[in-house]
């Protein structure tokens, strides 16, 4: 069974991120967009 | 392959110039110094690098003399006298039109590809020729930028940012940390104490009980009203900090509106002035005679018949003169007008060089003429198009206007409710604890002089009254100290990391999470950038060991990078490695030019260009007979566009084709 989003960690789904940036050259700015509201998801889930 | 090339206001021409390139052949723009032999080679690595947008390849783009060096500086490419200049490259299916404005800004219609500033472009400004010529092998750049590393270096350099931040947010949680504990011992022992000043306070006022005294009833009762009054006064004044502070925070509030107010003004005067520029541009537009422009777009075209007619002659002229060429005929007879004239070979190429420039003088007033006709058809279609779309921009301004106008409204509707209501009963409030205040206090002093005209009287009070009113106050000290220590901790409760608050007992545990994932990250992003640049350099050696074989240099056997820490290894014949020192600037010149094809062919073999500046004037002879044989191969094996310039005497540009 496929894991929950907030079950994954954290790096892995950045590491996905960085590497789907990389594949379809993707602009720093989308990255770090998406880099940092991932952080902040997890900041928020941990902090509970 | 065939390839066109026109260039408009490039370099100290103004104007148009137009080159037919062709592939699988080395094409020489030869000619004396000055001519812009060197601009026709910047033109063409300007189209097909642009956009540039990486910091180091503007950098490169800057050494080339393709972009300005600042802002302030004028672009080098743009003829002086003209603000913009115009490259247009067309091969192979694409079309590329690139605009370049006098400030450097570049409007391209081409996803070019910003390395060939790095592999194609072979000139002295070439960063490998710059490398080899300063005596440094370090390589690493060319696997890095020439390989996904340098994405996964930009991608790491944001990862690291946040690492840092991550690592201030965990110092400054240790300050704090360190505080709080500073606090919670001293708080510890002042509880402590005060706990042994509330013993002596006690064992005080059970002596004073103790002793005989008359009215003792109505001094103890005063004693407890004054006990009261201060208890009740304290609870006012906490009461009256209460509302001073909701008053601040309703003064934030109003100013928060206040600026929302003056900022739809803003875009109310914003929309406004597009509307005004929208009529101007209206009015303009209505003022454009029609049949005027109609006219003269009459009179341009009239002026293209003539002209065509000549262009018909040369081209009918040009075929002739070539069908000769082609057939190497001599003859005694002029193939036009059937006078009797000898006609050599040679006089058959000059005639045929002279009719190709009267074609290029017809070709550029067409150009110019049609320019001109389109200027003036835009502005017909200008004037049926833009006039409706206009129009109805400004009844969407209009209504943009309207709807900030109601929010501007309905915001100051919204203030003026909240002084009225909110602020109005806030300073009422106020006012009456104030006033409660001062009437409790004058109770209490009233209460507080009955008490002491008591004690004055009962003389025998006195030390023990004294002594208890020195013990509550250093009690009542002690509790302000514990307070304020509390006070302290409270501010200390949440922590900000990246945007989000986090509790402080939390804190952490947060970071050090956030820690451990990042090393996940950035051990991943280290391997694959040390796995690209390992797999860019395999490449590269294998395509430089390719061109070695092909151009055998006599002292050199093998050329390579090394895998290790990608530095340049040059190994002599017999096998040893020859040391920066030992080659000469020819021999240096020779490396780079195979390290610069191969660093093309190995990363950029689909772009089918690669061009030179005068690049084998510092070759040695042999070296540069072996390393043209080699170009004019890969040209025709490839299907390359080659394009050199070469210093000659000649007095104009003349385009050479090497078969």
């Amino acid at each position: 069974m496929a894991k929950k989003k907030n079950e994954v960690p954290v790096s892995e789904q950045i590491i996905e991120i960085i590497e789907n940036s990389i594949k379809k050259q993707g602009k720093k700015e989308d990255f770090k967009k998406k880099f940092g509201g991932l952080i902040k998801q997890y900041i928020n889930e941990w902090k509970k | 392959m065939k390839a066109e090339l026109i260039l408009e206001n490039i370099g100290q021409y103004r104007g148009l110039k137009k080159y037919a390139i062709n592939s699988g052949v080395i094409t020489i723009f030869q000619g004396k110094n000055s001519l812009g032999k060197t601009t026709i080679i910047k033109a063409v690595g300007t189209a097909l690098s642009s956009p540039i947008v990486s910091k180091n390849l503007m950098l490169e783009a800057n050494k080339f003399g393709i972009l300005p060096r600042d802002k302030k500086k004028r672009a080098p490419l743009v003829n002086y006298d003209e603000n913009m200049a115009k490259i247009i490259l067309i091969y192979d299916g694409e079309n590329i039109e690139i605009i370049i404005n006098k400030d450097g800004t570049i409007k391209t219609n081409f996803n070019g590809n910003e390395m060939f500033l790095y592999s194609g472009m072979l000139t002295k400004n070439s960063k490998i020729l710059e490398n080899l010529a300063s005596g440094d092998y370090e390589f690493q750049w060319i696997v890095t930028e020439m390989s996904n590393a340098s994405k996964y270096e930009d991608l790491k350099s944001i990862v690291d940012s946040y690492i840092e931040l991550n690592n201030v947010v965990k110092a400054t949680l240790e300050d704090i940390n360190k505080k709080i504990g500073k606090n919670l011992s001293e708080n510890e022992d002042l509880i402590e104490k005060k706990k042994n000043l509330e013993e002596d306070l006690l064992k005080v006022q059970e002596d004073m009980n103790n002793i005989d005294l008359p009215g003792r009833e109505v001094y103890e009762n005063l004693k407890s009203q004054e006990n009261e009054k201060k208890a009740e006064i304290k609870g006012a004044e906490n009461q009256l900090k209460k509302i001073n502070d909701d008053i601040v925070k309703f003064d934030k509030d109003i100013k928060v509106m206040d600026d929302e107010i003056s900022a739809k003004d803003d875009e109310i005067n914003d929309i406004k002035n597009k509307m005004k520029e929208n009529k101007e541009e209206i009015d303009r537009l209505k003022d454009l005679n029609e049949n005027e422009i109609n006219k003269e777009i009459h009179d341009y075209q009239k002026k293209l018949d003539p002209i065509n007619i000549n262009l018909g002659k040369v081209l009918w002229g040009l075929s002739v003169w070539s069908n000769l060429k082609k057939n190497k005929q001599e003859s005694n007879i002029c193939p036009i007008c059937e006078s009797n004239i000898v006609i050599t070979l040679k006089k058959i190429e000059q005639k045929i060089n002279n009719l190709r420039k009267e074609e290029e003088s017809y070709e550029n007033k067409i150009y110019d003429i049609n320019v001109e006709i389109k200027v003036l058809e835009n502005k017909l279609k200008d004037k049926k198009e833009k006039i409706p779309l206009l129009k109805s921009q400004i009844d969407s301004h209009d209504k943009n206007i309207r709807d900030h106008a109601m929010e501007k409204d309905n915001l100051q509707e919204e203030k003026t409710r909240m002084v009225q209501k909110g602020k109005g009963q806030l300073l009422e409030n106020k006012k009456d604890i104030e006033a409660l205040i001062e009437n409790m206090n004058s109770e209490l002093e009233k209460v507080v002089g009955e008490k002491e005209d008591y004690e004055k009287r009962y003389e025998v009070l006195v030390p023990f009254v004294e002594k208890e009113k020195e013990l509550t106050e250093e009690i009542a000290k002690i509790e302000g100290k514990i307070e304020k220590n509390n006070e302290e901790i409270e501010t200390y409760k949440e922590i900000t990391l990246f945007e989000e608050k986090i509790p402080i007992e939390k804190a952490e545990e947060v970071i050090n999470k956030l820690s451990d994932e990042f090393d996940i990250i950035i051990d991943h992003i280290i391997n694959k950038i040390n796995e690209q640049r390992l797999g860019a350099a395999k490449k590269f050696n294998t395509t430089i060991k390719n061109v070695m074989k092909e151009i055998d240099l006599p002292n050199i056997e093998n050329i390579f990078l090394e895998t290790d820490n990608y530095n340049l290894k040059i190994i002599g014949k017999g096998g040893k490695p020859l040391p920066e020192g030992s080659l000469g600037g020819a021999e240096k010149a020779t490396i780079g030019g195979i390290l610069q094809v191969s660093c093309k062919q190995t990363y950029l073999r689909d772009f089918p260009f690669f061009i030179g500046d005068d690049l084998i004037l510092d070759f040695d002879p042999e070296n540069a007979e072996k390393f043209i044989n080699y170009l004019k191969k890969l040209a025709k094996e490839e299907d390359l566009f080659v394009l050199i310039t070469k210093p000659t005497s000649d007095k104009e540009i003349v385009q050479v084709e090497l078969q």
